[in-house]
């Protein structure tokens, strides 16, 4: 464009005026010069945009991780996707929409055959079963784990829980166990495999009865790999098809190093798990079973049993005079509840435990004599430093009590102490040392390490003791002025027992309140020294 | 000390404790014996070192992973995706340099510093979709349309709810 013309149409523009029909033709010829212009630099912008995105991929630092590291990144992806639902038997895994090996073997053709050939990115499989159709809508993928985890360890978990509305029929329910059952099935030629399995059949009374069905035979080397067990069933029945299944898997596979078993356990003729740590059975078994896994798992840490069989009379081991005491040397946890004078008194007789920090024990009948003398004899015998005591349910006294916080391996290392006192009244001294109240003397006993502490209290008979403690703590600071005797205290928890028949929910919540209040009668009271 | 010499011939020296917190080096020195000679590096490029050195200062005294912990058959159960917080202001680096680091500790076997890296790329990819996945590290979808069909209908499996 010349001068003369760029400068005549600059006036022209300025002057608002149209252009001449000479100058209409040309401004359209420059426009529409223009406009192919953009359009060249633009198809030219898009052309360069996608060169650039070329050679950016080909640049991508992720090309350069060879096979085995895009591996290693895959299973810490899947751990993550797992990551804290490990004992949840309610989460769905793989979940081929959302996580998994399934979504990653989706972005290309490379991380789709490391996906593949990597087995164990395949051998972790958590299937909850809800509906009638479990089995079938888990089939393929049951299938596709199976063969891609190839011969690594499978972690399996199968479970039944509720359904939606529409299958909550007795057919439909049916269906369902049928259906995790069959999906048992398919895990079954892989026994060998095994590494850690879970089964919850979540019903009060037993599937197979109810289905009149039979499980899979158990292959008599069970499952030799096998290192965690849970089990659970609910139902008290104990012939149960589906709990002696699940016994007799127990008691076939040697290896195992975790139980949780939550049914009944019903005579085992031998605990033959030598590398055994962890024994859970919460649903109920005899004296004389716990003590065959006591005597056959040497290397066990933590033992948590419950006894309400309700059997009578207690099925309990044999002694004689002469057999030796059962030396425990790595049990660190002990709780058993549920325990009626017979069965504790076996306990604290036959059993040493010197590695013993923690230690409940629960009752059964409060009636129950309690046995003080067999119970200094197992702490003095063991010789273990407790950093946990809870005894609840036992009418022992509060002599008793004070007398074992004084023993030196319960008051040098005492960390937590539940106790409940609620059906007999609480002495002055042991309130005193549950709630730290210094009498004119001081108080009597402090325990160095204490840092949580627990006491079951009646509601109506003891609890004014309590309103003792919160007067003459807090409402009369001048003479109440020093701290908590004990550095490490943390917590404490007062539990009231509410005697009501009626079945209304009862909640009690406590709030810290800084200050005094404007109710005069508590500035009263807390002149009283008794009340 | 120790003197390390990079691909792009840029000497660092080091303690040897830190220095040993790499398997590699430790093995070499462990070879050589005695002695000033530099170790070369050829693999590790002067400012992946630099990050590599300031990693090891940071842990250095803390007990290294036993030498038959990785080739376990099936550690699957013993994987956690905590990184803890130094670490994570450690690994906070544009993605080229995140994966040279992955790619040297693997090189100089380091195991601890491998994980922090493979987590951290492990968290990005975890809830995004495949499409998603390539637009973050530019990977091209070279799946044919047959293919794409068969991936779709493998994840047509429904949940049990």
């Amino acid at each position: 464009m010349d001068a003369e013309l760029q400068s005549r149409l600059e006036s022209l523009y300025l002057s608002n005026e149209p252009p001449s029909s000479q100058d209409a033709t040309l401004i359209s010829e420059i426009l529409q010069d223009r406009r192919a212009r953009i359009f060249e630099l633009e198809k030219n912008l898009v052309k360069f945009r996608m060169e650039i995105k070329f050679y950016e991929s080909l640049l991508s630092g992720i090309r350069k991780l060879p096979p085995e590291l895009l591996a290693e990144i895959f299973m810490h992806y899947a751990t993550s996707c797992r990551d804290g639902r490990d004992f949840s038997g309610y989460y769905f895994y793989p979940r081929p929409h959302t996580d998994g090996p399934m979504r990653i073997s989706a972005v290309c053709r490379t991380w789709r055959a490391i996906v593949f050939s990597t087995p164990t990115l395949w051998n972790y499989i958590s299937l909850p079963h809800r509906t009638p159709f479990g089995c079938t809508n888990y089939a393929e993928l049951v299938e596709r784990c199976i063969t891609n985890s190839r011969v690594s360890p499978l972690y399996i978990k199968v479970s039944v829980f509720g359904s939606p509305e529409r299958y909550r029929t007795a057919e439909a329910r049916n269906l369902k166990y049928s259906g995790a059952l069959d999906t048992l099935d398919k895990f079954m030629p892989e026994m060998y495999r095994w590494n850690s399995f879970h089964l919850d059949m979540f019903a009060s009374r037993s599937i197979c009865t109810q289905l009149e069905r039979k499980l899979p035979s158990i292959p008599p080397t069970g499952a030799p790999n096998l290192m965690e067990m849970y089990f659970r069933a609910f139902t008290p029945d104990r012939d149960a098809l589906e709990v002696a299944w699940a016994l007799e898997l127990l008691c076939s596979s040697i290896n195992l190093r975790k139980i949780l078993f939550v049914a009944p356990i019903w005579d085992l003729e031998a605990a033959p798990w030598e590398s055994l740590q962890h024994f859970e059975s919460k649903q109920g078994m005899r004296l004389r079973d716990l003590f065959l896994v006591l005597r056959g798992c040497p290397a066990l840490q933590y033992c948590e049993v419950c006894f309400e069989l309700e059997e009578e009379p207690p099925c309990l081991p044999s002694f004689t005079e002469s057999d030796p005491v059962i030396v425990l040397s790595q049990l660190h946890t002990l709780r058993l509840t549920h325990l009626r004078q017979a069965e504790l008194s076996t306990v604290l007789q036959w059993i040493t435990v010197p590695t013993l920090t923690e230690l409940t024990l629960a009752g059964h009948h409060v009636s129950d004599t309690w046995l003080d003398p067999l119970f200094i004899s197992f702490l003095s015998r063991s010789a273990c430093r407790l950093h946990t005591l809870s005894l609840s349910q036992f009418s022992y006294s509060d002599a008793n009590i004070m007398n074992y916080l004084r023993l030196p391996n319960v008051h040098d290392t005492l960390e937590t102490l539940e106790l409940d006192k609620w059906r007999t009244p609480i002495s002055q001294e042991l309130l005193d040392f549950l709630t730290f109240k210094f009498s004119e003397g001081g108080p009597s006993l402090i325990l160095p390490k204490l840092k949580n502490i627990t006491f079951t209290i009646h509601a109506i008979v003891q609890a004014v003791r309590l309103r003792e403690f919160f007067l003459s703590r807090w409402y009369e600071p001048e003479r109440n002025h020093a701290a908590f005797p004990v550095q490490a205290l943390q917590e404490m928890r007062a539990l009231l027992l509410v005697p009501v028949k009626d079945m209304v929910e009862l909640h009690f919540e406590t709030c810290i309140v800084d200050g005094g209040t404007d109710y005069p009668e508590i500035e009263k009271l807390a002149g009283l020294d008794m009340i | 000390m120790v003197t390390l010499v990079t691909s792009d011939n840029e000497k660092f020296t080091a303690d040897k404790e830190v220095a040993e917190r790499s398997v590699l080096i430790k093995n070499m020195l462990e070879d050589v014996g005695e002695s000033d000679q530099p170790i070369p590096l050829p693999n590790v490029s002067s400012s992946v070192l630099k990050k590599v050195l300031e990693y090891c200062e940071h842990h250095r005294g803390e007990p290294l992973p036993a030498a038959d912990a990785d080739t376990t058959q099936d550690d699957t159960r013993k994987r956690t995706t905590d990184i803890s917080e130094w670490d994570q202001k450690f690994i906070t680096v544009d993605q080229e340099m995140l994966f040279e680091i992955i790619l040297a500790a693997n090189y100089l076997d380091i195991k601890s510093l491998l994980d922090v890296g493979c987590k951290t790329v492990a968290n990005m990819i975890k809830g995004k979709t495949p499409e998603e996945i390539r637009k973050l590290f530019n990977i091209v979808n070279d799946f044919t349309p047959e293919e794409e069909a068969q991936i779709k209908k493998e994840n047509e499996w429904a949940e049990d709810r």
